[in-house]
């Protein structure tokens, strides 16, 4: 298990290398100039010039990596072309946003999902279980911007129950700086008033995120606990006079869990990466937000970064995900 | 009750719960407060390394020498941080006599030694305003506390035209500091204007409160605060400024002025000085480097459906030629451009390529910023489509505009630019930008042709001239160049038009490149 677990964390090396080297070059060989971009309209070629040397563009490709690389083995991301200022330190400041909302919708997405899906499969073929379904089809269909942008139609104009963008009303409703988790500071300092105005911020954006993904889980577990409840050993279980409670969350929900699993493990990676629409439509001051007004700046330190950061996320994940196999089935070694 | 009823429940109550979240949360906005959307987050708030969109934030907190005066008439210069000023040594300097009394946010002085420091700055850190002074500017010089001398390189009529976008910065930051203050002016503010920063909350939004030493003073009305709030969306802007959370939309947009009048909440304001439309045409690259061809792309373009899609008139309105017609220098014998498909078609047969046979596919690049440009080039396509000609449309970003078209080779056929033609200033950065070799926006590259030859010439005589009437000639001649060997196609001009509360009083759209939003000269009707 160690030796797998060494293994698996050597092999994010490469791939993280791998990634790195393609999006560099992808960044590097798109037909605009950044130092260009930079420097604004109105600026002078000698503005523009000295932001080229700055960044390091006017060298050869390869060294442009090799130098990348050196300084990326030191923890620095380089500097953000748009802002002047290291990309770490931007990411700091993003990051905590994004993960807030991710992990809140990701925990809403297995709470809610899961539950549901044992309870179509429970009481499958009758209207619930038909209700389910439906819903399921019909909410991985919706495209999530466009669900926002409805839910800000809908919810914020015309019935006026819900705020449209960002983490709180105001710069003065943010609890104290702790964490950057606005829910966790407003807990750690008392601080009521923020952490309602958080929620409450936080709840369009969630529907938006959670909606498709919801009915995936909720699909997939109905399928895989009906699985399994058609198995004989779930058979013998009840004719032993087991409750249904026990037989299905003791006997069949652990076998079940694998795939389940799996998918959870894409859902959580999906939405950090997947957030950024999200993050834009309404305003959440987070890692896609940034990483989008990069984009369309040009600004290739943060388009790596991102890159980087939402792999390593990934494969973390799946790291994890793959871990906990030997945990729900005994008969998993991993050598 | 069965398990299903039960679940309903505890959906409506969940639901009703968060929303009661509601009542604990915060109020909309301190009063006395406006609010204004921005596409885009302020990252650098360093006014002299500032061409970014959303860089009109920083007139609140920053002046200049001279400035526009706040009117929705045309362009008219007034002192601001200058009271007066003289032509001195034959036109080859000025002497700026500065105002007193004035103070920067951080508790610094204005004097001759303070904006001589901004000059040099701008130099030293080779700043992206550089670029409004360079070889211009030979040297700032302190003539006494409250004199300034800026030496030309040459005599320069536009210059204090030039000098409305230079923005002079507290020299404490400079002088405390070893890297000229490039640091500490990325994150803070330290100017003479009326707002100073309050608080940044980035990306979501940066705030400014009043600055109770303005050398203006606070009597009458005025905002005291002032927010911007980044929203990208223009439907969740929209939202916003009919919800009374944002007072203002950074523009616009054309597909959602009916609804804006409709709302009697809400009112548009219109500019005096429109946007003009133009797609460059690539003089050295064939076949739009046969004159011919550009006439007959020309004649191709349906100009009075372009004006129908955006909104008809007067919204958009016909042009002939890179300048505003109230323009002093415009030439008013220039041709109304004409929609005729036989004649394009025609013109394709005397260059050797009728019904289009031969020609390569055009391109044609533009940036997606606003809607209307997809409607303009969309009308082209068509048009070219009838007369044989292909047309391959490319949006790109800004940036990428700039790097296709580094030179004429790599240069696209036909590009689009949004051009700001002033009213009554000396268009030199205009007529510089479009048409003189190594201007920002010259796709056409025609200066670099045989025939183009002169263009350079004419744009710094008339740069230079003291003469108004030399002047004028020179300008008429640009302009004469420009049209009479198509060196763009110029579809229509567009009025700028800003949605606003109509409970906020006092806003006027001074024309300008620039976004000029005069909050200081605002209020709001209680």
């Amino acid at each position: 298990m160690l030796s797998y677990l060494v293994r698996r964390i050597l092999l994010v090396i490469p791939t993280l290398f791998g990634v790195s080297v393609v999006v560099f070059v992808l960044t590097r060989v798109v037909p605009a100039d950044p130092a260009l971009a930079a420097a604004g309209i109105g600026a002078s070629q000698q503005k523009v010039e000295a932001i080229r040397r700055e960044l390091g563009l006017d060298k050869p490709l390869p060294v442009q990596y090799a130098y990348y690389i050196r300084d990326l083995s030191r923890g620095d991301l380089g500097i953000s072309i748009y802002s002047g200022l290291p990309v770490s330190q931007d990411i700091v400041r993003f990051f905590p946003a994004t993960i807030e909302l991710s992990l809140t919708a990701f925990f809403l997405v297995c709470a809610i999902g899961i539950p549901l899906g044992i309870f179509a499969a429970t009481h499958h073929g009758k209207n619930v279980d038909l209700v389910s379904r439906v819903s399921a089809v019909g909410t991985t269909a919706l495209p999530t911007f466009w669900l926002a942008l409805i839910l800000q139609l809908v919810f914020f104009h015309k019935l006026h129950w819900f705020p449209l963008i960002g983490r709180v009303t105001s710069f003065h409703m943010r609890p104290e700086h702790i964490t950057g988790f606005f829910i966790l500071d407003s807990l750690l300092t008392g601080n009521w008033a923020s952490l309602a105005d958080t929620l409450y911020h936080m709840f369009l954006p969630l529907v938006a995120l959670v909606a498709a993904r919801l009915a995936i889980v909720v699909r997939l577990t109905r399928v895989c606990v009906l699985d399994v409840l058609s198995l004989d050993y779930i058979r013998t279980a009840r004719a032993k006079g087991l409750s249904n409670p026990r037989v299905v969350y003791k006997h069949s929900l652990r076998n079940a869990a694998i795939p389940i699993l799996t998918e959870l493990g894409m859902q959580f990676s999906w939405m950090l990466g997947g957030s950024a629409v999200v993050e834009m439509i309404f305003v959440w001051p987070g890692l896609g937000f940034y990483t989008i007004t990069a984009l369309n700046n040009m600004d290739f330190n943060t388009i790596i970064a991102f890159t980087l950061i939402v792999t390593g996320l990934f494969l973390a994940s799946n790291l994890l995900v793959d871990l906990t196999y030997s945990f729900l089935n005994p008969r998993i070694r991993f050598e | 009750m069965s398990k299903g009823e039960n679940l309903v429940r505890i959906v409506v109550l969940g639901l009703v719960l968060v929303m009661a979240l509601g009542l604990l949360a915060g109020a909309r906005t301190a009063e006395n407060e406006f609010v204004m959307q921005v596409p885009n987050y302020l990252q650098k708030f360093d006014p002299q390394d500032n061409f970014q969109m959303a860089g009109f934030m920083l007139r609140g907190s920053y002046e200049t020498l001279v400035t526009y005066k706040v009117q929705a008439g045309p362009l008219e210069l007034e002192p601001c941080l200058a009271q007066s000023w003289e032509v001195v040594d034959n036109g080859g300097a000025y002497l700026f006599h500065l105002r007193p009394g004035v103070t920067f946010h951080d508790g610094a002085q204005l004097n001759a030694e303070a904006v001589k420091v901004s000059f040099d700055r701008a130099v030293e850190l080779e700043l992206a305003k550089l670029g409004i002074i360079e070889g211009v500017v030979e040297s700032v010089e302190v003539v006494d506390e409250l004199t300034v001398k800026v030496v030309l390189s040459n005599s320069l009529p536009s210059l204090l035209y030039r000098l409305t976008d230079f923005q002079i910065v507290s020299p404490l930051p400079v002088t405390n500091s070893d890297d000229w203050g490039k640091t500490w002016y990325l994150d803070n503010m330290a100017g003479t204007g009326p707002y100073m920063l309050d608080y940044r909350d980035p990306p979501s939004a940066t705030a400014l409160k009043r600055f109770d030493d303005y050398w203006g003073g606070w009597e009458g009305e005025h905002f005291d605060k002032v927010r911007f709030v980044t929203v990208t969306e223009p439907a969740t802007a929209m939202q916003m400024l009919e919800a009374g959370d944002i007072d203002m939309l950074w523009s616009a947009p054309v597909e959602m002025l009916p609804q804006i009048k409709a709302n009697p909440n809400l009112e548009l304001v219109e500019s005096s000085a429109p946007s003009y439309v133009t797609i460059a045409m690539n003089t050295t690259k064939w076949p739009t480097s046969d004159i011919r061809i550009r006439r007959a792309i020309s004649y191709a373009l349906d100009f009075e459906t372009c004006i129908e899609l955006i909104g008809g008139r007067p919204l958009a309105d016909s042009i002939r030629g890179p300048l505003s017609e109230s323009n002093p220098y415009y030439e008013d014998s220039l041709p109304w451009p004409e929609y005729n498909l036989e004649k394009a078609r025609q013109l394709l047969t005397e260059a050797g390529n009728p019904n289009g046979e031969g020609l390569p596919t055009l391109e044609l690049i533009w940036s997606r910023s606003w809607d209307y440009q997809a409607k303009t080039v969309q009308v082209l396509k068509e048009g070219l489509a009838q007369i044989g000609i292909t047309l391959e449309i490319y949006p790109l970003n800004f940036a990428s505009m700039l790097a296709k078209n580094k030179d004429a080779e790599t240069g696209a056929h036909m590009s689009f630019i949004i051009s700001y033609p002033t009213e009554d200033a000396i268009p030199d950065q205009l007529m510089s930008n479009m048409m003189r070799s190594g201007g920002r926006y010259n796709w056409s590259w025609f200066s670099s042709t045989p025939q183009g030859g002169i263009v350079d010439y004419l744009i710094d005589e008339a740069r230079f001239t003291l003469e108004e009437e030399d002047r004028e000639v020179l300008y008429k001649q640009l302009q004469q160049i420009a049209v009479n060997n198509y060196l763009a196609l110029w579809p229509f001009k567009l009025t700028e038009l800003d949605a606003i509360r109509a409970d906020v009083k006092g806003y006027v759209m001074v024309p300008g490149y620039e976004k000029l939003v005069p909050f200081y000269h605002m209020w709001k009707e209680r």
